[in-house]
């Protein structure tokens, strides 16, 4: 008797499987599939929908494997993992699985770009791809910043500087670090005038006569059968078309002008232009510019074409047009006849104590009339403005820490911040006989990078702001180290203008606070072809900042 | 037998003395050209340019590499009176991962070297070199690549007058990364030294009186070298007028090493360091090798005069890249997924691995029959060679249907993703569930987006005006060449600049 309601138990629950396996059946015979993998068997794959309900399939011959919408084989699978299939005949004809749970992620850096910057605009930097694309990318406060395989801050940074950039993520435009090339192989490092002799299309190189180096304004031979490398990609411009280097052969015997940058120990041109017609040259100032016409006018109302094969150095870097500014002074070197002339190169004489618009660096000199333990007061002081001294009738609140570089011109040495305050270097002028020091202040907006401290200020009124590339560098026991300026150029107030020199020019430098990367150097820490942005008193500099 | 005397090829085609693969000599930041070699030494303190001759021998067998360095150098000031002695062996054992399409190789010196240094009354003897270096090479189809770790340390004893008077113990760190295809190859060393002086030194005094003074020293010098080679293709003109040709291309071969080192070391007076002074300086050398040119095949096409691909069209025939027709080209038809496959193992020369052809040559002594890869290339197709090779490659997959479609025309996606796997930069997508930057991304194949969003990151296509890759437009004949010629230029410059100057100029 008790098998009775057993047997009937087992048939209700065979007739429900029974029913429900055919409702999945007819469920699944063209439908979709949703779930997780719970097994493979061989060919088949047992699959428990989210409703619970497990299922075992082979997949069809044809069938499409993937995973993450990514072609997959059957063996990539694993128990566990989210699917989709498509059933069709009782097969899969369709199975997808879902792993990623980081959509569209790569890893830190995993986005790299490499370029010239182009435009430098605070946070925004527009960088000219290996594609000849532009594209604008964008700083915040955390971008790391490298250059010469140490940390660096983006005032560094110039137009015309090589740099490798990556990003955090696939469609980010915000820079989590930027590589700057370092300063010997992104350089002009000469700028050349020659006949060419011939060209070597085997090793990339032409042979010059006459080749002659732009040295303190003016042409100087270096020698006759002289060889230079270019790289493959180097332009070459006349008359301002392109030409390409099978080409050269053709203007064997003519005159070019090329810019040179290091590589490894030689000279290799990065741009020459081929001479047309006949030479003049400028030392002026550019009045306008019209990019849309490539013509400027410079102050003496001479109108002059310039193209994309122009020579343009600025800041010591090759630079297209777009970086020109109207008021720059600059040696113009054209190339045609009469009145119609085209431009060959532009060296741009300007520079300045920030390299651009993301710098906040000032320089102030005045009485220190008091200092406190982070904090220096100068009364009646000076800021350096356009090359020019401005004088204000006011106190200025500036303050330092322990990472700044503070120096005792008198007893030529360093001092300590704690030190600082606890000296006499600033006076209580109601209790003391003595007299407030002066100092020369370098900053980082408010905050002092160095400070320069002496008994007696200067003449600012005979101090001449100069800028130039350091040829060589000399100690002697007598006058300590001397620096050699070639191309140097002296701001003229009256012409609002800086005048090139025409003769290297010798520079003391022991009472000099010489700056570099924001940091306080001695001289021997100076390197030829270091170019130097400099206030100098007749030959003693007082101020030197290292660009 | 046969095994023995291919080996024994090996080693004496090895043993000509000129390395086609670009390895700066030794760790040391040397340069080198076919019969000079100059390298700087820093363990007096103060830099020192050596200049002389050099021999390498190298013993190539299939799992290991021996490669024997002499170097005779004196100094380049021939006021300086020295002279510069080493030899040493280093050997490499690979460990092949074939399943992975990796190999690892791990390098140690033999216990069999010297290094002698004599500068003036002074000479530094090495005593003892430990040395180890790993590297991992990932053997792509169109390129290997690879990078490596050493580290390694270098006991020198000092005399002066024959008298030991103290040691230097030099420690090496650093790496190198590079890559090797046939279009060119580089690698860039990396290495850091620590050098640690502690003897006596002596001191010259106002009167010149020399004293005995017990001195220690620190110096650190960063050295990064680069041995580059890289074809290139460059047209040449032929001077005569009455010729059966205008013109043809030359490949050219060019070799160069550069090195820069950046010390910091103490400064000297007297003799002696002076105290807290450093001199911190660069000095950078290089050498290149003769060229080596090779003229090439000249096309004759009849249907090429003035158009846009001609130039590509021209270099890639001349390559023997296509076959066919050598009177015209029709840039303009569809190219075939069989023509541009076989296209990029002829102009990237992929060749077949060892082991598969040592198959082939046992299937055949079994008389095995062989079984296609794809239902519409069967083993007796004329390119079935060329297929199965691609397959073996990773190069192509087929459709799902197991066909190759040969005679199909090739599509933008099809072509790209040929590429990106030729070079194994598709592990470079980010994971799944993003989109590429062209306007047309939706028009994207799903298993093309990973090879597209990659192709684009490293500069090798482009969108057109409208931003569009148009991934599943047919491409011409032309467009196609075009596409092959700027990949082949990736392969020898792109490559070339970010393991060289984008590494180098960057320190």
């Amino acid at each position: 008797m008790k098998k009775k309601p057993l047997i009937f138990i087992a048939l209700c629950i065979l007739l429900i499987n029974l029913s429900s396996f055919s409702y999945a059946l007819s469920t699944y015979g063209n439908r979709t599939i949703e779930g997780f993998l719970t097994g493979i068997d061989g060919e088949e794959l047992e699959i428990e929908e989210y409703g619970g309900s497990i299922y075992k399939m082979a997949l069809a011959e044809d069938a499409i494997i993937k995973i993450d919408n990514r072609d997959a084989q059957l063996s990539d699978f694993r128990p566990g993992i989210e699917v989709y299939g498509k059933v069709s005949e009782w097969k899969l004809t369709y199975i997808e699985g879902y792993s990623a749970s980081n959509l569209g992620y790569i890893k830190e850096g995993g986005k790299y770009r490499s370029g010239i910057v182009k435009r430098i605009d605070r946070n925004q930097l527009v960088v000219e791809l290996p594609w000849n694309e532009e594209e604008t990318y964008y700083t915040f406060p955390g971008t790391i910043v490298i250059k010469d395989n140490r940390a660096a801050t983006l005032d560094t940074l110039y137009e015309g500087d090589r740099v490798k950039l990556y990003f955090d993520e696939f469609d980010s435009n915000i820079i989590g670090r930027v590589e700057i090339e370092e300063d010997t192989s992104i350089k002009i490092k000469e700028l050349y005038r020659g006949d060419i002799s011939f060209s070597d299309f085997y090793e990339n190189s032409i042979t010059f006569e006459d080749l002659e180096v732009f040295k303190n304004g003016r042409w100087r031979f270096v020698g006759n059968s002289i060889t230079i490398l270019y790289s493959s990609d180097a332009p070459i411009y006349t008359g301002g078309t392109k030409i390409p280097p099978t080409k050269l052969k053709y203007y064997n015997g003519k005159r070019v002008y090329i810019a040179v940058k290091d590589f490894f120990g030689q000279d290799k041109i990065e741009r020459m232009v081929i001479q047309n017609l006949y030479e003049r040259s400028y030392s002026d100032k550019i009045k306008s510019i019209n990019w849309y016409t490539e013509d400027f006018e410079l102050s003496n109302k001479v109108n002059l074409k310039f193209n994309d094969g122009t020579i343009i150095i600025k800041n010591g870097r090759m630079v297209d047009k777009y970086s020109l500014n109207p008021y720059s002074d600059a040696l113009v070197i054209t190339d045609g006849r009469n009145n119609e002339r085209i431009t060959d190169v532009i060296y741009v004489y300007n520079e300045d104590v920030n390299n651009s618009n993301i710098g906040q660096s000032y320089i102030y000199a005045g009485e220190l009339e008091e200092i406190t333990k982070n904090k220096v007061i100068l009364d009646d002081f000076f800021l350096l403005e356009k090359n020019e001294w401005e004088s204000f009738r006011d106190e200025k609140e500036l303050f330092y820490d322990d990472d700044t570089f503070i120096y005792d011109l008198e007893e030529d040495e360093m001092v300590r911040a704690e030190e600082f305050f606890m000296k006499d270097y600033s006076v209580d002028d109601r209790n003391s006989n003595g007299r407030d020091w002066h100092g020369y202040v370098y900053t980082d907006g408010d905050r002092i990078s160095a400070i320069l401290v002496k008994k007696r200020l200067d003449s600012l009124n005979s101090q001449r702001v100069t800028n130039g590339t350091v040829e060589r560098l000399v100690e002697t026991s007598s006058v300590g180290w001397r620096a050699y300026l070639r191309d140097a150029k002296d701001w003229s107030p009256s012409k609002n203008q800086w005048m090139a020199r025409r003769s290297t020019l010798r520079l003391l430098l022991d009472e000099a606070m010489i700056i570099k990367d924001n940091r306080m150097i001695s001289p021997e820490e100076l390197k030829p072809q270091d170019r130097l942005y400099l206030l100098r008193n007749s030959s003693k500099a007082r101020i030197i900042i290292v660009k | 037998m046969k095994r023995a005397v291919a080996s024994v090829i090996i080693i004496i085609m090895a043993l000509i003395p000129f390395q086609g693969w670009a390895e700066p000599l030794d760790f040391v930041g040397g340069v080198h050209n076919e019969y000079e070699y100059s390298e700087v030494v820093f363990l007096t303190g103060e830099p020192i340019k050596f200049v002389g001759e050099y021999k390498v021998t190298i013993n190539e067998k299939e799992d290991e590499k021996k490669i024997k360095y002499d170097f005779r150098l004196t100094p380049e000031d021939k006021e300086i009176e020295g002279k510069f002695s080493r030899r040493l062996t280093l050997i490499t054992k690979y460990d092949k991962r074939n399943d992975k399409g990796q190999t690892i190789a791990y390098t140690e010196v033999d216990d069999n070297y010297s290094e002698t240094i004599t500068i003036g009354d002074e000479k530094f003897v090495l005593e003892d070199f430990q040395f180890s270096k790993s590297n991992v090479i990932d053997n792509r189809p169109a390129s290997d690549f690879y990078s490596g770790n050493l580290k390694g340390r270098k006991y020198y004893k000092y005399y002066r007058d024959n008298d030991e008077q103290g040691k230097i113990i030099l420690d090496i760190s650093g790496g190198d990364v590079g890559y090797q295809n046939f279009w060119g190859g580089t690698q860039t060393q990396l290495i850091n030294y620590v050098i640690d002086f502690d003897g006596i030194l002596l001191e010259g005094d106002e009167d010149d009186e020399l004293e005995e003074e017990e001195v220690e020293w620190q110096g650190t010098v960063n050295i990064q070298t680069s041995d580059s080679t890289s074809k290139s293709l460059k047209y040449s003109e032929n001077e005569a007028n009455f010729s059966s040709f205008d013109g043809g291309h030359l490949r050219i071969t060019n070799r160069e090493v550069v090195s820069k080192y950046n010390y910091d070391l103490p400064q000297w007076r007297d003799g002696v360091p002076r105290r807290g002074r450093r001199e911190k300086e660069t000095i950078t050398l290089s050498k290149k090798m003769n060229p080596k040119v090779e003229r090439l095949i000249i096309p004759k096409f009849k249907d090429l005069g003035g158009h846009w691909a001609q130039e590509y069209i021209e270099k890639l025939y001349s390559l023997d890249v296509f076959e066919g027709s050598v009177t015209f080209f029709l840039p303009d038809s569809p190219m075939t997924r069989l023509e541009f496959t076989k296209g990029i193992i002829q102009a990237c020369d992929i060749r077949p691995s060892v082991e598969n052809d040592r198959g082939r040559v046992e299937r055949r002594r079994n008389r095995e029959p062989e079984i296609a890869y794809f239902n519409d290339v069967d083993v007796n197709h004329e390119s079935y060679d060329k297929v199965k090779q691609a397959v073996e490659k990773g190069l192509i997959k087929g459709t799902n249907d197991n066909n190759f479609d040969p005679d199909e025309p090739l599509t933008r996606a099809q072509a790209i993703t040929i590429l990106i796997r030729a070079l194994g930069f598709e592990t470079k997508a980010p994971t799944p569930g993003y989109y590429t930057s062209f306007d047309d991304d939706g028009e994207i194949p799903y298993w093309a987006k990973d090879f597209i969003y990659v192709a684009r990151e490293v500069g090798l296509i482009y969108g057109d005006q409208s931003n569009r890759i148009n991934p599943n437009g047919i491409m011409t004949r032309a467009e196609a060449s075009a596409m092959l010629v700027r990949f082949l230029e990736f392969l020898q410059r792109d490559l070339q600049r970010d393991y060289r100057e984008n590494i180098v100029n960057f320190m």
